[in-house]
């Protein structure tokens, strides 16, 4: 067991959005000595296999892609000097037998306006397993967990049948798909109409698997994901179907479906046989709590953790945010839940911590998850495109209002646009963007290109402005073709005028060469070091 | 033409348990599997029971050994160096005809040879299982029933047999038997294997391959049985016991258990289906598995599945239900056929390997004890669960061990890399799974698999298709993303 120097004031558990805000946040209200742990090779958590875009709207104002998103992250880290350890699992936390007058010796050092009583606090000791370094255990005044979550499996709603291969769940599908580069079949139905299961849904139709049917539940994705993802691909949705049985021996061959009535009961009278080699299952996420169960902070049936104001979970000095908490829907709701996670630790080990300003105005960004229940707004008004209905409805994805624009069928009468017919906008960009949603609707095409020399096979890529939807085929056979070689920046310009379009195909995140033997070792979060300069760039002019 | 003193058709439990039992002797051994790893038939699909005795009719093979196999298990274990636990059975009756049942069950058991056994009162039952439905009006006691892991258990035993000399051939499937002086010439779709004696321990093809040599007397059908897997339990509502009751109506013998891995089981069901490929779950079956589960124990959280299965057994379709044995015989000259070994047929193997052992020597098998016969295996357990001082040293020889690979489970790399290069190693992703317990846990192998691809295609040194789940035609991916 090393357990050498291993003395921190904060350990951060999981390097997702949760803990990586927490983490940045603390160190900005003055912990010094700060340590985060992730299981994964790379900081970001989720984050890089998110090659979509549609995150950072409500904390950067900017439509960033996962590798985006976490590249700001990691820059923050870097700059703040905070450790992350990669490749690192945590095992349990436990109340440490360290001697108090240790802590005030490590302690005598700090500035005195950082001083507090924490050597009287109560350390926890971290065990930890490391690819570096074997079991581990560090000791710290606090812990916060951000575990995530995991999905729900097939298994787990009960769906019978057998259980060949080619049944993944949809995040594993998307690890597979944006970073080790496997296809994960050919032919695919998917099961639920959350977030994730949209957003594969066009992944993999963009990538060439035939998504034959997406088998939707009440509580569904995003409305902009059904818009972009659904809709806009045309792909067949059923609601309140689901799947009777799985069949296939060695690999899935089909699944019969049926639809579900409200009393639970299948009618199998309507069942349908979809022969397919893939079933995506997104049926929903369920915080990890692992790790809280192991170290006692959770009853051992308890389905969540409870957390107060300041995300304490009740036990001194253990704090929890994100996803570990409760499913969000959106990153950008869990960063800000690990900010506000970071000044609470901070302000325990700290006794008092001094927020600063830009922090202070983080945290009163108001966050709301602009939820898009189908069935709520009528069923079809989404589905259905706009040449059925009378009124087209837009939601508007340039802001975090995420405004519901309604445009009347008139509006487009004699040639010209007659304003008055659009309603519910919030701003006059919101206008523009409902008008230009029903004339020509434009989409920022996010996917990835083959990179040699790197640490991963992958590097995921973006038009750097929205291009006209019907440009789309056109955009990513240019991308088909396209490789290119390490190193490369987060920003750079891949291709110009992709696909014939105004849009130039940018890289969305760096790519490193790979100089280790042993690749696995070197960390995501280097890789995402490489180019700063996006920010400046304005390839981010909406 | 390799040439070998036995052959043994069917590396299921029985297969491989006899398979050991002849490595004690200076024998070459070999032992033709058609699957792609040991315990594929119905020694996977098994409640996990080492079952007292209880059950069979009084006296016949299958209570007898049984009974006798039961009471192998703790020095086999031992050995083997593979956890059992003696954990006790609770049969309960909730109605007044099922007491009788009791009563004919404890008459059953006694005759078998069962120790122990004991019948308690309703309230007696419940102070040993609280969660029990309340109904219990009374129970058979039968401590000696266990559980055991028959992954772990199958695996250990064909790797001892291994490990003293016995050849093992996968996808080997034997087309037929032909005669020849002293012995048969195996045909088998691999090549052709001489064989001076043939155990027949082919399970679901038991009859097929008795039929190469004599004519045809029973007939061997697929019988399915449906599980369900609950998550680890917990220590507040845990069930100790292994708990099955008198039948009221068709209820079938379906049952609860903890699992030595910390699980609970709820099966099987049990019904005849077309063919030994059906290991579907159906709507009806796992309906069933839990009307009778929340029989037993009302407060069943069926919340916690982590997942279902099945599994067929070979039954024999011909013999009336009351008449209805284990067939272990000689078939022919040099030649012994365990037939219709389905339930407790684990927990009968220990003594019906011995049996079978036994009848080979009555055919004329010179048994020689070999000097250097190796009892014991070494230790199968994975990094996290070992000494620090292990931990240390394995962390030493190779970093991968620090990193873990199935979160659920707990299992590292390192781990993963150790059992590619032990005996027997596994050729696909569900070889991990009885090996390892890689993707049983409860996210179902969401979080590892897509790694163990990665891991596996670089250490095979082939492309992510050709990784499988379970054998030829079951690959996990389709190619690259870009190429």
């Amino acid at each position: 067991m090393n357990d050498f120097n291993k003395e921190y004031d904060l350990i951060v558990v999981g390097a997702g959005p949760g803990g990586l805000a927490a983490a940045v946040s603390a160190k900005r209200c003055g912990v010094s000595r700060i340590l985060i742990l992730e299981r994964r090779d790379y900081g970001g958590g989720i984050l890089p296999q998110c090659v979509h875009d549609g995150f950072g709207l409500y904390l950067y104002g900017q439509s960033l892609t996962g590798p985006e998103y976490a590249a700001k992250w990691m820059a923050q880290l870097k700059e703040l000097n905070i450790h992350l350890e990669t490749g690192a699992m945590a095992l349990k936390i436990l109340p440490s037998h360290e001697e108090a007058f240790h802590e005030e010796e490590n302690r005598g050092q700090r500035e005195s306006t950082e001083r507090t009583d924490s050597s009287k606090k109560k350390k926890w000791s971290v065990s930890y397993l490391c690819r570096r370094e074997g079991l581990c255990q560090a000791s710290a005044y606090g812990v916060v967990i951000a575990t995530g979550c995991r999905e729900k499996t097939l298994a787990q709603l009960h769906i019978p049948g057998s259980r060949p291969a080619g049944i993944y769940t949809a995040g594993s599908a998307q690890y597979m798909m944006n970073i080790q580069n496997y296809l994960p079949g050919k032919t695919a139905v998917i099961l639920g109409s959350g977030d994730i299961g949209l957003i594969m849904a066009r992944r993999m139709i963009l990538e060439g698997i035939h998504v034959k049917l997406i088998l939707g539940q009440k509580s569904t994705g995003l409305v902009r994901n059904i818009v972009q993802c659904v809709e806009d691909f045309q792909i067949p949705m059923r609601y309140g179907w689901s799947v009777v049985s799985v069949h296939g021996y060695k690999r899935v061959k089909g699944v019969t479906i049926a639809p579900v009535h409200e009393d639970g009961q299948m009618d199998l009278l309507k069942k349908e046989y979809v022969p397919c080699d893939t079933l995506l299952v997104a049926a929903g996420l369920l915080p990890e709590l692992e790790l809280c169960r192991d170290s006692g902070f959770l009853e051992e049936d308890a389905a969540s953790l409870t957390v107060d104001e300041g995300l304490s979970v009740g036990v001194p000095g253990i704090f929890a945010c994100g996803n570990a908490v409760k499913i969000h829907d959106l990153a950008d709701s869990v960063s800000y839940e690990g900010q506000k996670c970071g000044v609470g630790a901070a302000n325990y080990i700290l006794r008092q911590a001094w927020v600063p300003e830009d922090l202070k105005a983080q945290l009163d960004i108001k966050i709301c998850e602009p939820k898009g229940s189908v069935t709520d707004k009528g069923e079809g008004a989404f589905q259905k495109g706009d040449k059925d209905s009378k009124d087209r409805k837009v939601i508007c994805i340039l802001c975090p209002l995420g405004c519901q624009i309604t445009v009347k069928n008139d509006a487009f009468k004699h040639g010209t646009i007659d304003l008055a017919c659009i309603t519910g906008q919030g701003c006059e960009k919101g206008r523009d963007y409902a008008f230009s949603e029903c004339k020509d609707p434009k989409r920022t095409v996010t996917t990835s290109v083959k990179v040699e020399g790197s640490l991963f096979p992958l590097l995921p890529v973006r038009t750097h402005i929205p291009i006209s939807k019907s440009d789309i085929p056109a955009v990513m056979a240019a991308v088909k073709k396209y490789r290119c070689k390490a190193p490369v920046a987060i920003g750079e310009i891949l291709i110009k005028n992709v696909g014939g379009t105004h849009g130039n195909l940018i890289a969305s995140a760096g790519a490193l060469v790979t100089h280790s033997a042993f690749p696995q070792e070197a960390s995501w979060e280097e890789t995402l070091m490489e180019g700063e300069s996006m920010e400046k760039g304005e390839a981010y002019d909406f | 033409m390799k040439q070998y003193d036995v052959v043994i058709i069917g590396a299921g439990i029985l297969g491989t348990m006899t398979a050991r039992e002849l490595s004690r002797y200076d024998l070459k051994v070999l032992i033709v599997e058609r699957a792609y790893d040991v315990g594929e038939g119905a020694t996977k699909a098994n409640s996990g029971i080492l079952h007292a005795g209880f059950h069979p009719r009084g006296g016949s093979l299958k209570g007898i050994s049984c009974v006798e196999g039961n009471g192998k298990y703790g020095q086999l274990c031992k050995e083997l160096q593979i956890p059992m636990a003696y954990v006790g059975g609770i049969f309960v009756a909730f109605h007044e005809e099922g007491i009788h049942t009791l009563h004919e069950k404890m008459k059953r058991g006694i005759e078998n040879g069962a120790t122990g056994l004991q019948m308690i009162s309703g309230k007696e039952a419940l102070a040993l299982e609280p969660s029990l439905n309340p109904k219990v009006l009374q129970a058979l006691y039968a401590p000696t029933t266990g559980i055991i892991s028959p992954f772990q258990l199958v695996l250990a035993v064909a790797k001892s047999a291994n490990l003293n000399g016995v050849d093992f051939l996968f996808q080997t499937e034997v087309l037929n038997l032909f005669p020849k002086e002293a012995g048969y010439v195996v045909h088998t779709n691999q090549g052709d294997f001489g064989a001076d004696y043939v155990v027949n321990t082919a399970g679901e093809e038991g009859a097929t391959v008795e039929n190469f040599v004599r004519p045809a007397d029973l007939i061997i059908k697929p019988r399915r049985g449906q599980f369900y897997v609950f998550d680890k339990q917990v220590s507040s509502c845990k069930i100790k016991h292994v708990l099955y009751q008198a039948q009221e109506m068709d209820e079938g013998g379906t049952l609860l258990a903890p699992t030595i891995d910390g699980n609970l089981l709820a099966g099987p069901t049990s019904e005849n289906v077309k063919s030994f490929h059906c290991n579907e779950t159906t709507a009806e079956g796992l309906a069933h598995i839990e009307s009778v589960a929340k029989k037993i124990v009302p407060e069943i959280d069926m919340g916690r599945v982590i997942t279902s299965f099945a599994g067929v057994r070979a039954n024999i379709k011909n013999v009336i239900k009351e008449e209805k044995d284990f067939v272990v015989r000689v078939s022919a000259a040099h030649m012994v056929s365990a037939l219709g070994i389905k339930n407790p047929g684990m927990t009968a193997a220990p003594f019906l390997a011995e049996r079978m052992v036994s009848l080979l020597k009555k055919e004329g098998l010179s048994l020689h004890p070999k000097k250097n016969f190796i009892k014991e295996l070494p230790s199968n357990q994975p990094f996290l669960e070992r000494s620090e001082k292990e931990q240390a040293q394995l962390f030493q020889q190779n970093h991968a061990y620090g990193q873990v690979v199935c979160r659920c489970e707990k299992i590292t790399e390192g781990d993963i890399l150790r059992v590619l290069k032990e005996p027997l190693p596994p050729k696909s992703l569900n070889g991990f799974k009885k090996r390892l317990r890689i993707g049983m846990g409860r996210c179902q192998g969401a979080f590892c698999t897509p790694n163990m691809i990665e891991i596996l295609s670089r250490e095979w040194n082939v492309s992510p298709e050709q990784i499988l789940k379970s054998t030829k035609g079951s690959s996990l991916v389709k190619g690259w993303v870009r190429k």
